[in-house]
């Protein structure tokens, strides 16, 4: 079902070959169901209470000076933006010469580079669809053969303007010994509206990406994102994800090991407040002898929050010698906070080694007995633990300045948090 | 009740679970003094230390604790930290991501005190004990042997400066070179800054050196003897039988 009726002939600034892309996923949109949560896929989720059409897409580029504050603003030559899933200048090029690679507009990419669209999947369900039909302008990060950047590249995904569906798309394509470093910051302010963010990554052979992501939604948007990683042979991705704003914000993260001897590496963390639902679907399919997946993903749920995570390894009997691993820890920190957590195991050869594991509990009291015997109160010590659990996913990542706005969010909901209890 | 600088643990009552443990222990300790209290496994040493510092999972049904004049029973386990007590755990408990500066930081900044001091004190006190200066950036407990995390106790007492100490069997896990320079290092803490100690022990070379003004045989919950150093040197001659036929 397509909510909108608007006519969008002529509203993007399309080639003739994404027309067409877009006419066919319009088409395959009103085709395709609205998701319930009787679907796995969507169980224990609260979709049922979006009402998208109470929405619009976005039609025009927004006021480049229409931004929210960011902490990568400071990067001000080499940062991206993209405002309600338009492309901000500069549009397409300058970041690079054609030699190290193309970074810009799929519509100014030029046909030379046009066959790497192949490598990426027909949209497949509803928010795939809806991302493709009405994505304004998808940004293309293709980094050609034995090329290698050292510097990330950054950019500030924000969805400014109320009662709007942004829908932002980046393709990633690393061709052969090839390796990038890319950061989004999500972001909306007080914004009232939808983000479906789409990010579809293809790493070569023998390439390599670093790729992380902070959320940080004002508490009035939802968020329906997914990223999908290729990988080829001989390939390795790392990824990481912290995860605090958003009113209800998903992330379905697959990742296919298509490639003998492909490692991926993936994590993230969640803190969740108030009446917050932070949703995390993953999926790690080994579809090539040994390959590698591990993957850690940590929250935190206070006050009346809610998070899911649900993952699936599935191993398909050509992927001997798999090696996967999917952990998913989470702390209650109130009576009224709620985790789900499934893990899942789909293997369908002998030769692997696969493990899973999962919890959710309160903050350990034998450990906060031990600080508090040191001499610092209940609640300083139960922020020392929370973020010390945090520690071991956010302090690996790649990226300092990720690191360090995502220990500040943490370092501040937390300390908000023992002063609030301090009062109690 | 009296200001006097005094630890008083008085017809001292306690269950572990809903087992009754402690049947009655009174135990006096004065600032600078050593006390050691010895006894057969399963006696409730380590259950009077716990319930000094009010564990979870350990209840009190009658008896007292001051410190220096406070009664610390309805206190929590920090509230009594901040009265003076401090606990060297005989298994100190990981907490991964936390480093020994991250606490003696906050300590510092609740204590009124300059987190700087404490730090550059800690720094000079993980010198005097040997410890790796690196040491100090890693995770509390985490991947330590077993003399690093009584060391790493030791320290924390050290820097914390607190009144009175309880050491839970500091001595097992330690080799004689680290047990010589801890035990040394607490001796010197005794002098220096008066501090009363309240050592859990099986063994009495850790005594050779603290010097204990009075060791107590804990049997069965209830002190049955209490004497001098030289009872330390008894008990490991001729073990407890004669105390276990006395209960």
């Amino acid at each position: 079902m397509n909510p909108f009726s608007n006519q969008i002939k002529d509203v993007f600034p399309d080639t003739v070959s994404i027309g067409k892309a877009r006419n066919s996923a319009l088409e395959q949109l009103s085709e395709t169901e609205f998701p319930s949560p009787q679907q796995e896929i969507w169980k224990y989720s609260k979709i049922f209470n979006l009402d998208l059409e109470s929405l619009n897409p976005s039609f025009n580029s927004p006021d480049d000076k229409k931004t929210e504050p960011s902490f990568l603003d400071i990067k001000d030559s080499g940062l991206i933006s993209i405002n309600d899933g338009w492309l901000g200048n500069p549009k397409s090029g300058d970041f690079l010469d054609s030699s190290q690679g193309y970074l810009g507009s799929l519509a100014n990419m030029g046909n030379e580079l046009s066959h790497i669209e192949e490598n990426f999947d027909k949209p497949k369900d509803f928010f795939d669809c809806l991302n493709r039909a009405y994505n304004p302008e998808t940004l293309v990060i293709h980094v050609p053969d034995g090329v290698r950047h050292e510097s990330p590249i950054y950019i500030k995904i924000q969805s400014v303007t109320s009662g709007l569906v942004a829908c932002p798309r980046i393709v990633v394509n690393l061709g052969e010994n090839s390796e990038v470093k890319i950061v989004e910051h999500h972001l909306s302010g007080n914004a009232v509206s939808l983000s479906v963010p789409v990010l579809d990554v293809h790493v070569g052979q023998n390439s390599r990406l670093k790729h992380c992501v902070i959320q940080d939604l004002g508490e009035e948007t939802w968020q329906v994102s997914k990223q999908n990683f290729e990988l080829e042979k001989n390939s390795y991705v790392e990824m990481f994800t912290a995860a605090f704003g958003g009113d209800y914000a998903r992330s379905e993260i697959r990742c296919n090991l298509k490639g003998r001897g492909s490692e991926a590496y993936s994590a993230a963390a969640y803190f969740g407040t108030k009446e917050q639902t932070l949703d995390f679907r993953t999926f790690q399919k080994h579809e090539a002898p040994d390959t590698t997946s591990k993957l850690l993903f940590k929250g935190a749920l206070d006050e009346d929050s809610r998070s899911i995570y649900s993952g699936l390894i599935k191993v398909l009997p050509e992927a001997i010698r798999t090696k996967a691993q999917q952990t998913n820890r989470n702390i209650k920190l109130s009576e009224n906070a709620w985790a789900e957590s499934v893990p899942n195991l789909e293997i369908e050869t002998n030769d692997v080694v696969c493990n899973h594991a999962s919890t959710v509990s309160g903050i350990d009291e034998e450990q906060l007995f031990y600080l508090e015997s040191k001499g610092v109160e209940t609640s300083v010590a139960e922020r020392l633990i929370i973020a010390g659990f945090f520690d071991e996913v956010i302090s690996k990542v790649f990226d300092s300045l990720l690191v360090e706005e995502a220990t500040s969010i943490l370092t501040k909901a937390l300390q908000n948090r023992s002063e609030s209890r301090d009062i109690q | 009740m009296t200001n006097e600088k005094l630890l008083i643990i008085e017809g001292l009552c306690a269950n572990a679970g809903s087992k009754e443990v402690l049947k009655g222990v009174d135990i006096q300790i004065r600032p600078s003094e050593v006390h050691a209290v010895m006894g057969p496994n399963g006696s409730g040493k380590s259950t009077l230390a716990h319930v000094l510092m009010g564990r979870p999972g350990y209840k009190v049904t009658s008896g007292s604790i001051t410190v220096d004049g406070i009664d610390i029973l309805p206190l929590k386990t920090w509230e009594r930290a901040q009265a003076g007590m401090f606990i060297a755990m005989q298994q100190p408990i990981e907490v991964p991501g936390v480093k020994i500066t991250d606490l003696i930081t906050e300590r510092a900044v609740r204590s009124g005190l300059d987190p700087k001091e404490s730090l550059s004190l800690l720094h000079e006190e993980a010198k005097n004990l040997r410890i790796d200066e690196n040491f100090v950036d890693r995770e509390l407990n985490v991947d330590l042997s077993g003399g690093e995390k009584k060391r790493n106790e030791t320290l924390q007492l050290l820097v914390s400066k607190p009144s009175y100490a309880i050491l839970d069997e500091i001595d097992s896990g330690l080799d004689i070179d680290s047990l010589v320079l801890i035990s040394k290092r607490i001796q010197k803490a005794t002098e220096d800054s008066q501090l009363g100690v309240l050592a859990i022990t099986h063994f009495s070379r850790l005594l050779e050196i603290l010097e204990p003004d009075k060791i107590h045989v804990l049997v069965d919950g209830q002190i049955v003897e209490t004497g001098s150093a030289e009872l330390a040197v008894q008990l490991e001659e001729e073990g407890y039988q004669k105390f276990l036929k006395k209960v």
